[in-house]
């Protein structure tokens, strides 16, 4: 009878643990600063991004990507680096300059550029606003913001080919017509361009400009022009989005501002196949504890 | 910091409120043996919107309440959730067990995607308020999406979602309060 007891206490342990499996979604460093706190001064800037990129966990890099936020200006025509038009620093830095910083990072001597190893991803958010004002594009900087997108895209597909490195590059707005022009716009090269790199475009779960033909490119990866993830945050809304995307076996992308509980909850949840967060190295050590 | 403060402020105004008009007797509606409520819900989890508006009657120790979404109603492109819902008394004025039915309603892809949800749960009374006119109760409950369906979308019954996985998107478990000014009749 005493031989019995850590036999159950054994099995219960045993049964627990079972139940214990960490999802394993691919974490992206959100605003490029996954090393500092999140604050939007720190945010989306090239020593944030750099200070990010060398986050190490158990000798390989913690992140699988990371998130570059681009503004267009329209003062000064031009493409910058940041999150917003009250965080700019003096002299502003550019989409370009990031874009070389992730080149540089592919181009390093290493087997680990990502925690999976070889392959990388680059979310590339295009703001919608182009002054402190929040006013949006008029057509000429619509394609001007997306030239500059196409010309990152190049900085980084030259860095991964001279690499051997798998890339896929994300794309996302708060104005899916902004996403929804990339593939519009000459200089689309597809979303499989070559054999190691991969484009995909994002919107937000509760955009109102999505229509039921989306559910085709949502749902399978044979719509060339479609969207192809959609990116929701925990605890803003209602849950019913995100129960009904992940029923409908949508890709997911799941972001925040800050770790918490409901975060992991919607990992367990919804399994998303991104995770964007300020706290990379937090959710390396939770998804591989 | 200043929502911090703010939420300090709330919290001391509800003591104050419950301190100064609570009282450890059954509401005054309590006394009638039929009565008509109308009032709010809260939540804590983000199975529905966290504050909705409420009404019922009471015969005797049955009750049937309606819960609406007045925000959702309001924004064309938010989520909806509708209960309706019986509360059976196991003696007057003590806990009680429910049973009723939500249907949520989701903006997805420019079309309304419907969840049926029937739920269970217990709820009990606490101190009334203001003299006895403002009645609260308290409680949890346990969803189940049944189905999923909408025009245009595909229809998802509950057996199709491994709803009794270890970690489920089919189940909601949520605690409520609810706030209502009762009268009797």
């Amino acid at each position: 009878m005493q031989r019995t007891k850590p036999i159950l206490v054994l099995a219960v342990c045993a049964t627990v643990s079972a139940c214990d499996e960490r999802p394993q979604s691919l974490i992206i460093c959100h605003n490029a600063n996954c090393a500092h706190e999140t604050n939007p001064f720190a945010d989306d800037t090239l020593a944030s991004l750099t200070d990010s990129l060398e986050l190490t966990y158990l000798g390989r890099t913690t992140m699988d990507g990371v998130e570059l936020d681009t503004i267009w200006d329209r003062q000064g025509a031009r493409c910058l680096f940041g999150h917003d038009f009250a965080h700019i620093f003096d002299p502003a830095e550019t989409g370009m300059q990031a874009a070389e910083l992730v080149a540089a990072h592919l181009r390093k001597p290493t087997d680990f550029v990502s925690w999976g190893g070889n392959r990388f991803f680059v979310k590339i958010e295009l703001k919608r606003e182009v002054t402190a004002l929040n006013d949006p594009h008029t057509e000429e900087e619509r394609l001007a913001h997306l030239a500059c997108a196409y010309d990152m895209v190049d900085v980084l597909r030259a860095a991964a080919a001279d690499a051997s490195r798998e890339l896929e590059i994300m794309f996302e707005s708060e104005d899916v017509e902004l996403v929804r022009g990339l593939p519009r716009h000459p200089r689309w090269p597809g979303k499989d361009p070559d054999d190691r790199t991969r484009l995909r475009l994002i919107a937000q779960v509760q955009s109102t400009e999505l229509v039921l033909t989306d559910l085709t490119s949502l749902t399978t990866n044979d719509d060339d022009d479609g969207i192809d993830i959609l990116s929701f945050h925990t605890s803003r809304l209602p849950d019913g989005l995100q129960q009904s995307f992940y029923a409908l076996d949508a890709s997911l992308m799941l972001w925040m501002l800050d770790a918490s509980l409901e975060s992991l909850y919607a990992m367990g949840t919804y399994h998303p196949e991104y995770v964007i967060t300020g706290e990379a190295q937090l959710f390396r050590r939770w998804e591989e504890f | 910091m200043r929502v911090a403060w703010r939420g300090a402020w709330i919290v001391a105004a509800v003591i104050t409120v419950t301190a100064a008009t609570g009282r450890a007797e059954p509401a005054r509606a309590e006394a009638s043996d039929r009565a008509v409520s109308v009032g709010g819900v809260l939540r804590t989890d983000l199975g529905t919107e966290l504050y909705r508006i409420s009404g019922g009657m009471r015969f005797g120790r049955l009750a049937v309440n309606v819960v609406v979404d007045p925000s959702g109603m309001h924004a064309r492109k938010k989520q909806i959730d509708t209960d309706v819902f019986v509360e059976w008394e196991r003696c007057r004025g003590g806990w009680a067990a429910m049973f009723g039915w939500r249907i949520g309603s989701v903006p997805v892809l420019g079309e309304r995607y419907y969840h049926q949800k029937p739920f269970i749960g217990v709820s009990a009374p606490l101190p009334a308020l203001f003299w006895g006119h403002v009645r609260t109760r308290f409680g949890g409950e346990l969803a189940l999406t049944v189905v999923k369906h909408g025009h245009g979308l595909p229809t998802i019954p509950f057996w199709d979602e491994h709803v009794f996985g270890a970690q489920s998107n089919g189940f909601n478990f949520g605690l409520f309060l609810r706030v209502e000014l009762a009268k009797g009749f």
